[in-house]
């Protein structure tokens, strides 16, 4: 951990920070490490391939990037993703690229010299260094249902990001409450979205999210100095642009109507659709089926399972992982299965109808759980 | 050279991508701008990518980069026309590549690089030369 790396001065030696480039030319890699570091990323965020050039050499003159990894109500899930689920690949170069000055989990100091390598980081790099926030922020009763070195949640948030450049809520508990906000949320639960209003935000949400996802917005924003396209949610569209299931290889069996109706029937071991099992894959925007997990292997409909749709606000509350996302729902829920059905035939087409009602049917899903839950309590009483 | 298989009309997608190739090709050697395509965002099956990579065949050059992982690069039967390979160090394919330039950018050796190495150079050349006068003084009080 180092607590000066971003284009400032060292407070104590004088010096400029070096560049990227000098750093790993001082260690003997050469500038082509930039160059395939840029193409593969260039690549997972679609962007066109002679792009990786500029990417490359934007990323050699930068310097390191100061990070302050706040972590809140979460599982520290992201950061495993982030950290274990790969081989020494080229993604290891971020933890080059940045430096991350605090971080609970991976830091060796802890007490008050952690919390002063985050004021010193702060203090250094004011208005340049990126905040990360994993878990989501517990507002009930003064906040005290999480607290760190006598402070809440939300008063560590508040002063963190008070001089950051930017802020990036990593995983479905920051980006959307996540499962501390699933009904009856106790704590009172709420996403980063709902406190930061006057930073730009990006939300990289999953549960937890894709480790290229991560490393690929931090390359994006170290090398372009500003952050990438979002969709409506502030997600990167280059990573959520498209659903699971405009992706999924399983989808020409969607299309041709063929679906598995338990996990051990032929259907299943045909590879049919999952679609009548409950998988959330057609309101599910995220890269799983083109990029995959541990190191492209496989992703959980490839597996054999439905996805669970972790990157939508309220997946936890979406009435059962199990349920297929057509039955019994109100209009919403014939609409989208008829915005899908007519995907078979339009393509593209369902993918923006899906998207138009996508919002509006989560909220009729999350609210029609509620009212069923609400019925049944009071049955019991 | 290898080329040689002719064009088919059963894998369309390939042949967008032939058409593709052929009008970047067109840009490189009227107004000597390069191009290229990624293969990996496009949905493409194996035996797609492996027909393209049949029909665009194998030229005279072919190099290998060494760094995290191994990156192959062959220039294909059409002068101008790369096939960029990138793998991790696992070997597994995290990227390809069809390049339209003259020489890939990533088999240059860039002028920061230069420099670096001719500073290593200089200081085990400053070391070599110590060492050889260390020796022949020794030589000296020897006799």
């Amino acid at each position: 951990m180092t607590t000066n790396s971003s284009g400032k001065k060292n407070l104590t030696t004088g010096r400029q920070p070096e560049t990227l480039s000098d750093m790993l030319q001082r260690r003997g890699v050469s500038r082509r490490a930039f160059l395939k570091y840029a193409a593969m990323t260039a690549s997972l965020m679609a962007l066109p391939p002679t792009m990786a050039n500029v990417m490359a050499a934007n990323l050699a003159r930068a310097r390191r990037q100061s990070v302050i990894w706040l972590s809140f109500q979460e599982c520290t899930g992201c950061t495993e993703s982030l950290t274990r689920s790969m081989r020494p690949t080229l993604e290891d170069l971020i933890f080059d690229f940045i430096s991350l000055d605090y971080h609970h989990t991976l830091q060796a100091v802890s007490g008050h010299a952690a919390e002063e390598a985050r004021r010193n980081a702060m203090k250094e790099n004011k208005g340049k260094y990126i905040v990360i926030v994993d878990g989501s922020v517990p507002i009930k009763d003064g906040g005290i249902y999480s607290m760190i070195a006598g402070m809440t949640n939300l008063q560590i948030l508040e002063e963190t990001v008070n001089d950051a450049f930017a802020v990036v809520a990593v995983g479905t508990c920051a980006a959307y409450g996540g499962l501390p906000h699933a009904d009856p949320n106790p704590t009172g639960a709420v996403p980063i979205s709902d406190l930061v209003k006057d930073k730009p935000l990006i939300n990289l949400p999953g549960c937890p999210p894709i480790p290229e996802v991560m490393s690929g917005t931090l390359s994006y924003v170290l090398s372009f100095g500003k952050i990438p396209e979002l969709d409506h949610l502030a997600r990167p569209l280059s990573f959520y642009g498209e659903t699971i299931h405009d992706r999924c290889y399983r989808r020409p069996f969607y299309d041709r109507g063929l679906f598995a109706k338990s996990f051990d029937d032929e259907g299943a071991r045909k590879g049919w659709c999952l679609y009548e099992l409950g998988c959330k894959g057609p309101v599910a925007y995220n890269s799983c089926a083109t990029m995959k997990w541990n190191g492209g292997v496989s992703f959980p409909i490839q597996s054999g399972h439905g996805c669970l749709g972790c990157s939508e606000p309220n997946f936890w509350d979406m009435g059962g992982f199990y349920k297929p996302l057509s039955t019994g729902l109100g209009n919403m829920g014939s609409a989208l299965a008829g915005a899908a059905v007519a995907g078979a035939a339009l393509g593209g087409g369902s993918a923006w109808l899906a998207r138009k009602h996508q919002g509006e049917y989560m909220k009729n899903l999350v609210d029609h759980e509620k009212d069923k839950a609400g019925q049944n309590s009071k049955k019991e009483n | 050279m290898n080329c040689t298989k002719e064009f088919t009309h059963n894998a369309p997608f390939v042949h967008v991508l032939m058409h593709e190739i052929t009008v970047l090709l067109g840009d490189l050697a009227l107004n000597g701008k390069e191009g290229a395509i990624d293969l990996r965002g496009l949905p493409l099956l194996d035996q797609d990518k492996k027909q393209l990579e049949d029909l665009l065949g194998r030229g005279e050059v072919s190099a290998i980069v060494n760094i995290m992982g191994e990156t192959q690069i062959w220039e294909t039967a059409y002068s101008g026309v790369w096939w960029l390979r990138h793998k991790d160090t696992g070997d597994k394919v995290i990227s390809d590549q069809v390049a339209v330039t003259i020489i890939p950018e990533i088999l240059k050796t860039h002028k920061s690089d230069v420099k670096s190495s001719l500073e290593r150079l200089r200081t085990v050349f400053k070391t070599e030369e110590k060492r050889e006068d260390g020796n022949s003084h020794d030589h000296e009080q020897l006799r």
